[in-house]
């Protein structure tokens, strides 16, 4: 019955959601997809992760734009409301209704980071059957592990956005996705002035897409190697964010 | 089974130098309906809070229908009905809300939900966030009666209800829950409508309970007496007669208010030359002006019961 609640606070953001990455991959490949089936065929690996990079950094907006929405949901946004008190007088741990957010908006996310990628893979596969694109390592990479890694990069990102708004609503009652615009502004400030002044520093960004897309020169030998040590760093700095709205849940008094 | 559904023990909370609870000792009756007085920032939102477990306690000890609310604050919810803040989801309508609370509870009754919207003239479409004061406090209240609660813990229910609705609530409290053998602790300003109903009376101030007992002992042994002397209050030491509540001198009168033992002390007065004019009781409204009066020669009331 709890969801029943987050499905409604949420189910329009959701088909919003649904509908601004359609129509985003719809825009893109029809102006971009023509172009795989131009050129010679040996070109093809090229154009396709070209497209890719056409795409991904795109929906990096729409993606962070739902995690933020998503993150203002639930509890955090109940403090805020002044309904903090029937909430928690409700028979359920504070972790319940934390995990319960979180797990139905990262379910919604997934959907629709899910729900773009198997677009874009079919409509890929619809026009160039068996290309496989080539990225930074120079060989070709299967589309199914360029697809497991879009989704990753996609939930990773939105997750990462969600669980600080989350988090930040939680600590500010119901003021989440100012506070966690600005720490994404900031962060982003911070990198700059690190890569300006010390350019041997690299921050990791936010997204994955450096991972996959990027054809850049620039990116140091060796680091598309620790893909996996980054997913995983990734993963536990998004789930710390719930794990802290939880535990700051637990030891406040409501009011 | 413990006799009490609420007990407390030196129960504390603090707000940095604030003392909102200061060393509580309550002790309410499984069944009674239980009166909880104070005047603003006595202590009693938070108390019902502490019971909740909506807020951490500074110090000492709670039980709440035989469990511990910082341990087993679900398992206590799941047989409370609660009515603190009169906020509840706002944009979800009545129905809504009986909706997504029904899932919570095992002994909800939708049955009770209908009929208590009737009685309470509620119109369940209307959005929580449309709806006035009052009927936002009948919404709350709804929701908690619905849920088949052992105890119900209701921080001023009436707050905002015009008198006929008060009237119905205060009927429908005392016939589902007093007669059913439940527990309804209420705190209140509305003296009256305590004393209606109540059996069982605490007055708390400054986070101290200053007096609990049976509301019938109360009126029972309470007693205001008056004397002819302005000076009789100094000559006669309060420390002796440990039942004084108060004493105040003016206009060739003394009135001495005592929390038992009236006649008794009637009869000193006399052996001693007063004249006593009267020996007259008291009603609740009286007994709580007298305990947390200001202004007036006030010494501490130890608990009744």
């Amino acid at each position: 019955m709890y969801l029943w609640k987050y499905w409604r606070e949420s189910r329009i953001t959701f088909a919003v959601g649904m509908a601004l990455v359609g129509l985003l991959l719809w825009g893109v490949l029809k102006i971009h997809l023509g172009a795989l089936l131009q050129g010679p065929q040996d070109s093809r690996p090229q154009n396709l992760a070209q497209l890719y990079l056409v795409i991904a950094v795109p929906l990096t907006l729409p993606l962070g734009f739902l995690g933020l929405r998503f993150g203002s949901f639930g509890v955090g946004r109940d403090l805020g409301e002044g309904s903090g008190s029937f909430l928690f007088s409700r028979p359920r741990s504070r972790a319940f209704f934390a995990w319960n957010d979180w797990g139905f908006g990262m379910a919604q996310l997934l959907a629709i980071v899910l729900a773009a990628n198997v677009v874009l893979a079919l409509a890929i596969y619809r026009v160039a059957p068996g290309a496989s694109p080539i990225f930074l390592a120079r060989q070709p990479v299967s589309m199914f592990s360029i697809f497991l890694l879009h989704c990753t990069a996609g939930l990773l990102l939105t997750g990462l956005i969600f669980g600080l708004t989350y988090f930040a609503s939680v600590l500010s009652r119901g003021h989440g996705v100012m506070i966690a615009v600005g720490v994404l502004v900031a962060y982003s400030i911070a990198k700059s002035v690190v890569k300006h002044y010390w350019p041997a520093i690299i921050l990791p960004d936010v997204t994955l897409t450096e991972f996959s897309v990027s054809p850049s020169p620039t990116m140091p030998a060796g680091f598309a190697d620790h893909l996996g040590l980054s997913i995983v760093l990734r993963t536990a700095v998004a789930l710390a964010f719930p794990f802290a709205a939880q535990l700051l849940l637990q030891q406040r008094d409501v009011d | 089974m413990n006799e009490l559904a609420i007990e407390t023990h030196s129960l504390h909370k603090h707000y940095g130098d604030i003392h909102a609870v200061d060393g509580l000792d309550m002790h309410v009756p499984r069944g009674a309906v239980y009166g909880f007085l104070g005047r603003n920032g006595a202590g009693k939102t938070t108390t019902i809070r502490l019971l909740a477990g909506l807020a951490h306690a500074s110090g000492g000890d709670m039980r709440v229908l035989g469990l511990d609310p910082r341990t087993d604050s679900p398992a206590i919810l799941e047989r409370t009905g609660l009515v603190v803040d009169k906020m509840l989801l706002p944009s979800m309508t009545g129905n809504d809300l009986v909706r997504f609370n029904r899932g919570f509870f095992p002994r909800w009754s939708d049955a009770l939900a209908t009929k208590y919207a009737e009685v309470l003239e509620l119109d369940m479409k209307r959005k929580f966030k449309k709806l006035s004061t009052g009927n936002r406090t009948k919404l709350c209240l709804l929701l908690a009666m619905a849920q088949g609660a052992e105890l119900m813990m209701l921080d001023e229910p009436t707050a905002g209800m015009d008198p006929v609705v008060t009237d119905q609530l205060l009927r429908v409290m005392v016939e589902d829950f007093a007669n059913e053998g439940r527990t309804l602790f209420l705190s209140s300003h509305h003296l009256s409508e305590v004393e209606r109903i109540s059996e069982w009376v605490g007055i708390i101030d400054h986070g101290k309970l200053l007096l609990e007992g049976r509301l019938e002992d109360m009126r029972t042994n309470f007693r205001r007496v008056r004397v002819v002397g302005e000076a009789l209050g100094e000559a006669l030491p309060l420390a002796a007669w440990p039942d004084i509540v108060s004493a105040n001198t003016g206009e060739g009168t003394t009135e001495y208010v005592v929390r038992a033992n009236a006649d008794a002390f009637a009869a000193s007065l006399q052996s001693q030359g007063a004249t006593v004019l009267d020996v007259t009781p008291l009603n609740l409204s009286e007994i709580f002006l007298e305990v947390v009066g200001k202004g007036k020669t006030n010494v501490s009331v130890e608990v009744l019961a």
